[in-house]
């Protein structure tokens, strides 16, 4: 094997738009999806991953690479996966919990679900609704209605909806 | 892509993680949002990771009689008062679990409250063995998870200042929440304690020990059979009593202690202090004689019974006093000072912790809020 040679394993992965990765395997199986794949030895050639774009896999990498770097020591990897997210916009968390969930990443997806629960936290209901794409089926009394029933979540409440 | 594309088990996921106050924000975006936001599935996935997150909220009475909470419990902190639309003067804080509290009023009038969503159901009343003024009643509240429902225990004697006889008949009754029923569980071969103390006035009072809910039991001190001072742990699936171990050198049949969960933890405190000192100690792990921890929260008057209530990170307990004072005593530093509640030193009867969950306290037989 190679590693008993001391080069690392390295693999290639593909995107669903055809851009090649070249990424430690070590770091690499902390997807389950990929690791499986090398347990079952197909793992030679380059890995198709279709549904993660170039730009996402390209991110996702970054990350494997940063935290599989930290010995472990649970809460440096938090405050690595914290600072990893800090900056990635809506739509950016939105592909990454995609692309976490068919790489079978739970720690990522853990962090990713989270971090777009955190930024709805302070959102008004209309810019959910924009965000989401969803359809406003109240009637305006029917809204009035349900929005006095939950006043209680409105209380004290400030909503911030820049980006 | 446009997170509108996100299939419907990551959304249920995300959603899961919001606060409470924001999932109900989020119950008026749509319909369909509504009807998932409000399913028994979601409101128990929001349960399972806000125990994960540990945040934990302190709901309190205060010494005007409100109900006051503080969310995440700390030191120098700003409360908010519950507009519950009643006129009754509450008097303790019976119970906390998931996120449900059971409150008592002046009258003995039990109410099942959620704090967050303000959710406020009334427990109808249970015919005591005697006339409600004549007996002692002692209450537990929990979660039983074989069958997925909330219960109430009572505890209940003929009050022993009304009756001297030989013969006090103890009853135990239970009460589900969901299907909104009492029932008699029988005659438990143990006496539950309850202890007659004297305040500072040299009144008698009737002191009633809210049971202790931890890990699907109710715990309360009695003694059994053999007059030995036990803990029995009241099992809420099987609905019997089971004994445990009380810590060594807590001379339990002497001194009357009480039993309360702190830190997720059955913590034992002697509710006779000697000047100066009051004992406590934390059974560290559950059923394991072998980890009950001692420890002494000094400068505590004779007649003052701290009642610790909640802790703030590690090295910090929040106690009440017989004289409603809020006290924080610090473990490292073995220091006891008031606990500031909106800038000044709170006034507390009796709190508890609670955490921000969305779990109703109506019986299923009544419409919920559609």
């Amino acid at each position: 094997m190679a590693a008993e040679t001391g080069t690392p394993t390295t693999l290639t992965l593909k995107s669903n738009d055809d851009e090649l990765f070249s990424v430690a395997e070590s770091a690499a199986i902390l997807s389950v999806t990929i690791r499986n794949m090398v347990e079952d030895g197909c793992a030679g050639g380059v890995i198709p991953l279709d549904n993660v774009d170039g730009k996402t896999l390209a991110s996702v990498i970054t990350y494997m690479n940063g935290i599989s770097a930290i010995p472990a020591d649970e809460e440096k990897k938090k405050s690595y996966r914290d600072k990893f997210l800090s900056d990635k916009d809506f739509e950016t968390l939105a592909d990454m919990v995609l692309a976490a969930n068919y790489l079978n990443m739970s720690c990522l997806m853990d962090a990713v679900s989270a971090k777009i629960a955190q930024v709805m936290e302070k959102k008004s209901v209309g810019w959910v609704r924009r965000k989401f794409g969803i359809e406003n089926d109240y009637t305006p009394e029917e809204e009035a209605a349900v929005k006095e029933e939950h006043k209680w979540t409105f209380e004290g409440v400030e909503t911030d909806d820049d980006n | 892509m446009a997170i509108s594309e996100l299939p419907d088990e990551i959304m249920f996921d995300i959603l899961s993680r919001l606060p409470a106050k924001c999932v109900g924000k989020s119950r008026c975006v749509s319909k369909p949002w509504r009807t998932i936001l409000s399913g028994t599935q979601f409101i128990k996935a929001h349960l399972t990771h806000l125990k994960r997150t540990h945040q934990q909220n302190l709901i309190f009475i205060a010494g005007d009689f409100s109900i006051r909470t503080i969310s995440a419990v700390q030191n120098d902190a700003v409360s908010r008062e519950l507009e519950l639309g009643l006129e009754k003067r509450w008097s303790d804080v019976l119970g906390s679990c998931d996120g449900l509290v059971l409150l008592q009023n002046d009258d003995e009038d039990k109410f099942l409250l959620n704090p967050m969503t303000m959710q406020l159901v009334k427990v109808p009343d249970w015919p005591a063995p005697s006339y409600k003024d004549e007996s002692i009643a002692m209450h537990g509240f929990g979660y039983d998870s074989s069958i997925d429902d909330y219960k109430i225990v009572s505890v209940s004697y003929q009050d022993p200042r009304e009756y001297v006889s030989a013969v006090v008949h103890t009853f135990v009754d239970v009460y589900c929440v969901r299907s909104g029923v009492w029932k008699r569980v029988g005659n438990p071969p143990y006496d539950i304690f309850y202890f007659l103390g004297k305040d500072a006035y040299d009144h008698v009072y009737v002191l009633r020990t809210p049971g202790a809910y931890l890990n699907g039991a109710i715990h309360w001190f009695a003694s059994n059979a053999n007059e030995r001072t036990v803990i029995v742990a009241f099992d809420l699936a099987r609905e019997v009593f089971d004994e445990m171990p009380a810590p060594v050198g807590a001379d339990v049949n002497l001194v009357p202690y009480e039993l309360v969960v702190l830190g997720g933890c059955l913590c034992v405190y002697d509710v006779q202090s000697v000047i100066g000192q009051a004992n406590v100690w934390i059974m560290r792990e559950y059923r394991s004689a072998k980890s009950w921890t001692r420890f002494n929260i000094e400068c505590v008057h004779e007649w003052e019974m701290a009642k610790p209530l909640c802790c703030i990170g590690d090295e910090e307990v929040v106690l009440v006093n017989t004289m409603a004072e809020a006290l924080v005593y610090n473990v490292k530093e073995k220091s006891l000072n008031n606990m500031v509640v909106d800038g000044v030193p709170a006034n507390v009867l009796d709190g508890d912790i609670f955490v921000g969950s969305l779990v109703s306290p109506c019986p299923l037989t009544v419409a919920e809020p559609v």
